[in-house]
């Protein structure tokens, strides 16, 4: 069964989720921080009277990012709610994020991409300058590739951090 | 089948629970009219029952079919008045109602409970016999669905008769589960609602064989056969029910026709039986006019069907889902913001655009009522849960043998859902109290002049913006001296605590955890979950709990609870770049503290600040530091401006009360008030204690709500922060070069004026002269079951002595920590004042009194309150005088402390006792003195400016030389884990200021011990 990869960039890297995953995407965003709050939560957005819970997945990879604040968009998860139907169906993976809305900071989406299970490979050994437990797999697109991010441990990771 | 059509069986489950809600106090309404009761309330019972029995042969749900079946035979008799209920039959219908509802909580597995205790009491009034005669109904026309084996009904050949009888005839029909319900929208209570408002609904039957044939029937679409009773033609069937001609099938009744008897009893029920006509009014026992019954929905289609009356619609209602509301709810709020950002861009087009202004107003008008009436939706009438109680206080009486009467009043009191679905446990528990414990049994009621019967008041009502609950009983009422006892037997609180509570405080000991009213465990209450619960509950919903009582009389509860936890009234606050919310109930006041007045009013205190607010003391805790970092100031200040002291601008202080505590909280800004609807915290910030939920303000903004709990745990303002806080009242006060004093000025009824610190006070009392009792030459009052010792001024000081008349209050000081109960007796208090106490102890002299001051301009008198109580009663105060130790023969003690007041007066009460005294102001002093003179014993405040009390003391041990040295902490500090840290940092013993007798008695233990040589064990002196 071939699965549908949205692909994003985060600094210089591209990464992806399976499409399922993704609710909608913004450009205009106004994130209000919260204060002590851990980096890699970047703040709260109000999305038409709800209340989005912004993670920054380039802090959580250990990324260094050069481009400016303004060209972030936002990449809206869907909720444990909304994509019970697509677990039921065995189109996804279980997993839990949650109830509430999540947003995660992005340098912008890039296409949307057709793989096969066989496609996907394991992370290499080697990924330089970022946390590669976050990283479930990787997919090869043309010359670059595309990693897929492990979105459950990500949300774990910022609800873990704070103390 | 259950599986599959869950949002069928959903439906099914919810209508069933809003029959079997209404049908209860329908059955207590009966049981207490018996005969008289209404036949409207009987015929209700009988049609929720009825419906409910309907439904579930729809479901194939056995259990609960033949259960509702045998309590719907039993209504039938108690409707057409064979038999007069009784409370025996009231039960077994009330238990079959019990078990109904349990089976529609796990209706999955509802035909697994065992029902037959209910069965079998239910029969037992049914007087059965033998099961009746079954008939067998066929079809009448073969044609309509020959291919198809006709379905079988069986019925019993009474209903048959009574059927006919009535000039009903027997239709079979055909409903399919999908085409006809699911997509016309429709619940299998509407269906049969339906029916019944066209004749009678007999039976049902789950047909699963596959049928072919027909046109409109889907691929796997499940039918059912009904059988139905009704004087209508055919064609009127199929009109009203929405169902095809092919659907309604006549069915065979030619042999069951009517025998004589039957109609002769079918005539003893009201007149006008025998035109049975559309629409059927006529006989109002088995067919309803439609729309006659508020409670049930009635379903009325097509023209040719019965036109509905207007109550019809008058009440007609839409099931909406929380989810669906809540999502209303945000996008009215959403709403709002749009509205608010159109007026701002909007408000300066209106000057030139004719039109424009009335739009914006009428937007902005129709957006907040819609707003407030989406609000609303969330609001039901507390009814929802009084009605319960009928039935609680009815099986808690019957249990106990006692007669109670509830009487509920303002149940059309709306409150959020939240709210009333919170309050049933609590409520539940203060009723069953109130039977249980407050309501007496009718032979002891008789005997103290009440009647028989009891009566519990359950009542709602708006008052200031809240909603108050009242529950009272006219009881035995509650009894603080037995509470208070039980409270110490079972360890809520120390007796010497009990004391210094007032009835009210001991009332409300029931509240405390750990605490049972109940005499014996009975089956009712007192199963150890306590009146805690309910405080806690009524607390989380944010409410508060009172309560009091007359003994004898009866008691009253009052539960105060807010309209709604969606909204809330709060402050919103700017703090750097953020905006919070601060709910207002946490409020006490604002203080803004001019930039000249900031050195003088706030005192740092280690890594705190502390404010001077009137006579306190409030710990300051900086919101922008809090969140970021902790409240403790860093050595390295990042951003030295920020830093409260150096403010050049006002500083803002919120007073937050919190459980008791109080702080200030520093903010930058406090912008409005504001209604704000409270959302859930996210997950990913749950772990942040400072919040408790979060908003969305008008200006798009997303806000967190503080949680001041959270924040007073997480700035770690506890007891050793008051401590802090007392500390930097002294360096300020240190550094003004006086020291402050509260004192309590007062009069004796004459023309003298006095003054105590407030220190030395624990409680003031009134009473009437007249209270007042005197054996031989002393005096005392009864309280609180002890008896008071009084001493009276006039009696020991030189000065004049008032006219007290037996009507005249009196006033009584009573001190704290004195080993028996004595008090002071005055007239009445003319003040408190702060004042650096400037004491003359030359103009006026006499034994207790310390001396005379000018206090507001008057020359006031400072009574020696423990020389004055050894003079009243000399007996209790036999001090033990110190022993010589040092070389000139006497005991030679080093008193320190800051406050001039303190040394004269511990310093006093020394040399009374046989000690000699030396003084010093603070630690390095003290340090000074004990290098250069001989010390048997320091005495040492923990408060001072400079090098305080426990510097001094790490100073004093540090030392070789003094390592051994009996050194005693007297302050005024009273946590307790204070005095345990002091013991561990080398004090040999802890006292509280000005109390002689135990500061006497331990520093004359630790004298002699150090004396004798003993093997020195430190902290096991206190």
């Amino acid at each position: 069964m071939s699965r549908q990869i949205a692909v994003f960039r985060l600094g210089n890297r591209t990464f992806g989720m399976d499409i399922l995953l993704v609710k909608e995407v913004h450009r205009h965003i106004m994130v209000d921080p919260v204060p002590g709050a851990p980096p890699h939560l970047a703040g709260l957005m109000n999305l038409r009277g709800r209340v989005v819970t912004v993670i920054d997945p380039g802090v959580s990879l250990g990324l260094d990012r050069k481009e400016g604040e303004d060209s972030r968009q936002m990449l809206i998860l869907k909720t444990a709610e909304e994509i019970q139907p697509f677990i039921r169906d065995g189109r996804l993976d279980r997993m839990e994020p949650g109830e509430d809305i999540v947003g995660l900071l992005i340098d912008g989406m890039e296409d949307v991409l057709t793989a096969a299970e066989s496609d996907m490979l394991p992370p290499p050994p080697h990924l330089t300058e970022l946390d590669g437990d976050l990283i479930r797999g990787v997919i090869k697109r043309g010359e670059d590739l595309v990693m897929l991010l492990d979105l459950e441990l990500l949300l774990d990771r910022v609800m873990q951090a704070i103390n | 089948m259950l599986d599959e059509h869950d949002d069928l069986l959903d439906d099914f489950v919810e209508d069933a629970r809003e029959h079997l809600q209404s049908i209860e106090p329908d059955l207590l309404t009966l049981e207490q009219s018996g005969a008289a009761t209404d036949p409207e309330v009987v015929n209700r019972i009988f049609r929720g029952v009825h419906s409910i029995k309907g439904a579930a042969g729809f479901f194939g749900l056995e259990n609960i079919g033949a259960l509702s079946h045998r309590m719907e035979n039993l209504l039938s008799r108690i409707r057409d008045r064979e038999i007069v209920p009784t409370p025996e039959m009231i039960d077994a219908l009330l238990t079959g109602l019990d078990s109904l509802r349990r089976m529609m909580n796990r209706i999955a597995a509802s035909d697994q409970v065992d029902i037959q205790n209910e069965l079998n009491s239910l029969a037992a009034f049914l007087e059965e016999g033998p099961p009746q005669e079954k008939v067998a109904v066929v079809q009448l026309r073969e044609d309509a669905a020959a291919e198809s084996e006709p379905a079988r009904f069986e019925i019993s050949a009474a209903e048959v008769e009574e059927l006919t009888c009535r000039g009903c005839r027997l239709y079979m029909v055909q409903l399919y589960l999908n085409a006809d319900l699911r997509e016309k929208g429709k619940t299998p209570f509407d269906f049969i609602t339906g029916m019944e408002s066209l004749g009678r609904f007999v039976d049902a039957v789950l047909d699963t064989r596959s049928i072919t044939g027909l046109a409109d029937c889907m691929e796997n679409d499940l039918a059912f056969d009904f059988l139905f009773a009704t004087s209508l033609e055919p064609v009127f069937i199929t009109e009203a029910l929405d169902l095809g001609w092919d659907r309604v099938i006549p069915m065979d009744l030619e042999g069951f026709s009517p025998s004589g008897e039957k109609v002769a009893r079918v005539n003893q029920t009201p007149p006008d039986d025998e035109t049975p006509s559309f629409p059927a009014p006529s006989d109002s026992n088995e067919i309803e006019p439609a729309g006659s019954e508020p409670d049930t929905e009635t379903v009325s289609r097509g023209p040719a069907s019965n036109p509905p009356s207007p109550e019809a619609h008058a009440d007609e209602k839409i099931r909406v889902g929380v989810n669906f509301l809540n999502d209303l709810v945000n996008l009215a709020g959403e709403m709002v913001l749009g509205r608010n950002q159109l007026m701002q861009t909007a408000l300066p087009l209106v000057k030139h655009t004719p039109g424009l202004n009335p739009i914006l107003q009428h937007i902005s008008r129709v957006t907040s009522e819609m707003q407030e009436k989406i609000m609303r939706m969330r609001m039901q009438p507390i009814s929802l849960v009084f009605e319960r109680f009928h039935r609680v206080v009815r099986a808690s009486a019957r249990k106990l043998d006692k007669e109670v009467r509830l009487v509920t009043e303002g149940g059309e009191v709306d409150l959020d859902k939240t709210i009333i679905e919170g309050l049933s446990d609590p409520l539940t528990h203060l009723i069953r109290n109130s039977v249980d414990h407050g309501i007496e049994s009718p032979a002891e009621r008789e005997a103290a002049g009440k009647p028989r019967q009891g009566a519990i008041h359950l009542k709602a009502f708006h008052q200031g913006g809240q909603v108050h609950l009242e529950i009272l009983d006219d009881g035995r009422g509650l009894d603080g001296a037995y509470i208070g006892r039980k409270a110490v037997e079972k360890g809520v609180i120390d007796p010497a605590e009990l004391q210094e509570l007032n009835e009210t405080e001991r009332l409300r000991l029931i509240f405390r955890p750990g605490f049972s009213t109940a005499e014996s465990v009975t089956d009712l209450s007192g199963r150890g979950v306590g009146m805690d619960v309910v405080r806690t509950n009524i607390e989380q919903l944010g409410g508060t709990v009172e309560i009091e009582s007359r003994p004898g009389r009866g008691t009253r509860i009052l539960l105060i609870l807010p309209l709604t936890l969606a909204i809330v009234s709060g402050l919103l606050i700017r703090s750097g770049d953020h905006f919070f919310i601060l709910p207002e109930a946490d409020v006490d006041e604002l203080v803004r503290i001019k930039p000249d007045e900031i050195q003088h009013r706030i005192n740092p205190v280690q890594k705190t600040r502390v404010l001077r607010l009137r006579e306190m003391l409030l710990p300051l805790v900086d919101l922008n530091r809090l969140l970021v970092r902790g409240n403790r100031e860093t050595a390295d200040e990042e951003t030295p401006g920020r830093e409260l002291l150096n403010r050049t601008e006002p500083v803002r202080v919120i007073v937050v009360q919190s459980g008791g505590a109080r702080f200030g909280l520093v903010v930058d800004r406090i912008i409005s008030t504001e209604e704000i609807v409270v959302k859930p915290l996210p997950r990913y910030l749950k772990k942040m204690t400072c919040f408790s939920g979060v908003t969305i303000l008008g200006n798009g903004k997303v806000a967190l709500i503080l949680d001041t709990a959270g924040i007073m745990k997480t700035a770690s303002i506890t007891g050793t922060d008051l401590e802090t806080a007392e500390r930097g009242a002294a360096e300020a006060s240190a550094g003004e070069g006086q020291s402050l004093q509260t004192l309590l000025i007062f009069d004796n009824g004459a023309e003298e004026r006095f003054a105590l610190p407030l220190e030395l006070i624990s409680r003031i009392e009134r009473f009437e002269a007249g209270a007042v009792e005197r054996i031989q030459d002393r005096f005392f009052l009864r309280y609180h079951h002890r008896k008071l010792r009084l001493v009276f001024l006039e009696d020991h000081l030189p000065i004049s002595r008032p006219q007290r008349s037996f009507q005249d209050r009196i006033g009584v000081i009573v001190p704290r920590q004195t080993q028996y109960p004595i008090g002071l007796v005055f007239h009445q208090v003319i003040t408190t004042v702060e004042s650096a106490v400037d004491l003359d102890t030359e103009s006026i002299q006499a034994p207790g009194l310390f001396g005379s001051t000018v206090l507001e301009n008057r020359i006031t008198l400072l009574p020696d309150l423990y020389r004055l109580f050894e003079l009243a009663a000399p007996e209790w105060y036999a001090v033990r005088t110190a022993e010589p130790a040092s070389s000139d023969g006497k005991c030679r003690v080093l008193l320190v402390d800051d406050i001039p007041f303190f040394r004269m007066v511990e310093g006093e009460y020394l040399r009374s006792a046989g000690y000699e005294v030396v003084t010093a102001r603070d630690g390095e002093s003290a340090l000074t003195v004990l290098e250069n003179e001989p010390v048997d014993a320091v005495i040492l405040d923990i408060v001072m400016p400079g090098m305080d009390g426990w510097d001094t003391i790490r100073a004093i041990r540090a030392d070789e030389r003094w390592r051994h040295l009996p050194v005693m902490a007297v302050t005024s500090l009273e946590e307790r884990c204070l005095a345990q840290k002091g013991l561990e940092a080398g004090f040999d013993a802890w006292e509280l200021k000005l109390n002689k007798a135990r500061l006497l008695e331990k520093l004359a233990g630790l004298t002699t011990r150090e004396r004798t040589g003993e093997a020195v064990r430190r902290k096991g002196v206190l």
